[in-house]
């Protein structure tokens, strides 16, 4: 399976942290992968992979939110994940609201929906932001973290976000997006 | 980038700064040193060597005395990056953090109060990955100090090299110890890497070991130009 990882970091020193993790993970599940930047993702790319997954970003990195990177995204028929940062990629792209919130560190994840990537009903999760989103429709809550949505996914397609990180303690989210969507 | 580097001295910290250089400038090391006798003498044996450190990388060394509770470990942190940006004008850290996410919040959320990037370049690197990085990279480090079974005297003072690494592989899958030592099993001590501008020799040292715990003591040393 071919996947497309797009890197979310304007600093190459922060690539080390947010995009070799994941990589790591696909590749011990024998993905044949695809990384690029954020900034060169082009539509021959999208066309050339079955699946996509956005990485996070350093917590002072949000120049990915200035410009149009990811028009794209409201189009894409593929299946698409996006963790840490790009939860807020995922939320802007189907016009929700992002606002300040910082959250850092381990926190309680409780699910309000059954969904494919997790089973657990409750589970740690590590948060590196400095946003969050007030979601609507197109998007659903999948789960919370006390009030803030952490975890989100289109009504109808298989566009998943993550507000924590799932490569530190919930590396399986990523293994069932890659698995069962 | 001007950066400042959250250096212990050992392993860790060292090859984050050598990952750190090819993209920014490290312009000062940050060292919180325990006010503890205790702590200084059994889990930070080598402490004062840090400023020798600094000497053979090249680099000017901040250091802040810091207790064994959490606030006082905030304080200070909180304290030697204050200092460093009003002195380097730096405008993030490169931390030597792997998995600990304990740790990763502490740097995260006190640089986030400072306005300074974060940068974790080892952030959930391989075990296996991260030593034998160290050892291909042409990094002189040894076993400063050993906590756990079944690391023996014998350890104290061993140089990381592939043999050194195939063992504690070894022991990680058979006792299921951290082989990077991130559950404090192993301290170690980088006497030379790619980037100091001098190395460090041992001339002197003591091997203090009782019931599964031991440390090797640097008496004395000297710097050799490179």
């Amino acid at each position: 399976m071919r996947i497309l990882l797009i890197n979310l970091c304007y600093e190459p020193l922060s690539e080390l942290e947010f995009v070799r993790p994941i990589a790591n993970i696909l590749s011990n599940i024998g993905v044949n992968l695809l990384t690029k930047r954020y900034t060169e993702v082009n539509l021959r790319d999208l066309h050339s992979v079955e699946k996509v997954i956005i990485s996070g970003s350093a917590l002072r990195d949000d120049k990915f939110l200035v410009g149009e990177w990811f028009e794209w995204l409201e189009k894409c028929d593929r299946p698409v994940l996006g963790v840490g940062s790009s939860f807020q990629v995922i939320a802007k792209a189907f016009h929700c609201h992002l606002f300040d919130k910082a959250k850092i560190g381990l926190f309680n994840v409780k699910v309000v929906r059954e969904n494919i990537l997790v089973k657990e009903k409750e589970f740690y999760a590590y948060f590196l932001t400095g946003k969050a989103a007030k979601i609507s429709k197109p998007l659903e809550s999948l789960a919370k973290t006390g009030t803030l949505d952490c975890m989100i996914k289109h009504e109808s397609k298989d566009v998943y976000g993550c507000l924590f990180h799932p490569e530190v303690t919930k590396p399986e989210i990523i293994v069932n997006f890659v698995l069962k969507t | 980038m001007r950066l400042g580097a959250l250096f212990s001295g050992g392993k860790d910290s060292c090859l984050a700064i050598y990952e750190a250089l090819k993209f920014h400038e490290v312009s000062c090391l940050i060292s919180l040193v325990p006010k503890s006798e205790e702590s200084r003498i059994f889990h930070y044996p080598n402490a004062w060597l840090t400023k020798v450190q600094a000497e053979a990388i090249g680099l000017p060394i901040i250091q802040v005395e810091t207790g064994d509770s959490e606030s006082e470990g905030i304080t200070s942190l909180r304290k030697a990056l204050r200092q460093a940006i009003k002195r380097f004008k730096i405008c993030g850290i490169v931390t030597g953090a792997i998995r600990s996410t304990y740790q990763a919040s502490r740097f995260q959320r006190e640089s986030a109060k400072l306005g300074l990037w974060c940068f974790n370049p080892l952030w959930l690197m391989d075990q296996s990955e991260l030593l034998n990085r160290i050892v291909k990279e042409g990094f002189h480090a040894i076993i400063s100090g050993v906590f756990a079974y079944p690391l023996d005297k014998s350890f104290l003072g061993k140089t990381i090299d592939y043999e050194f690494v195939r063992k504690i592989l070894e022991f990680q899958k058979k006792y299921g110890i951290s082989a990077a030592g991130e559950g404090g099993e192993i301290e170690t001590t980088v006497l030379d890497a790619p980037f100091f501008r001098k190395r460090i020799e041992v001339t002197d040292y003591e091997i203090h070991y009782r019931e599964n715990s031991g440390i090797f003591k640097v008496k004395d040393l000297r710097l050799i130009s490179k």
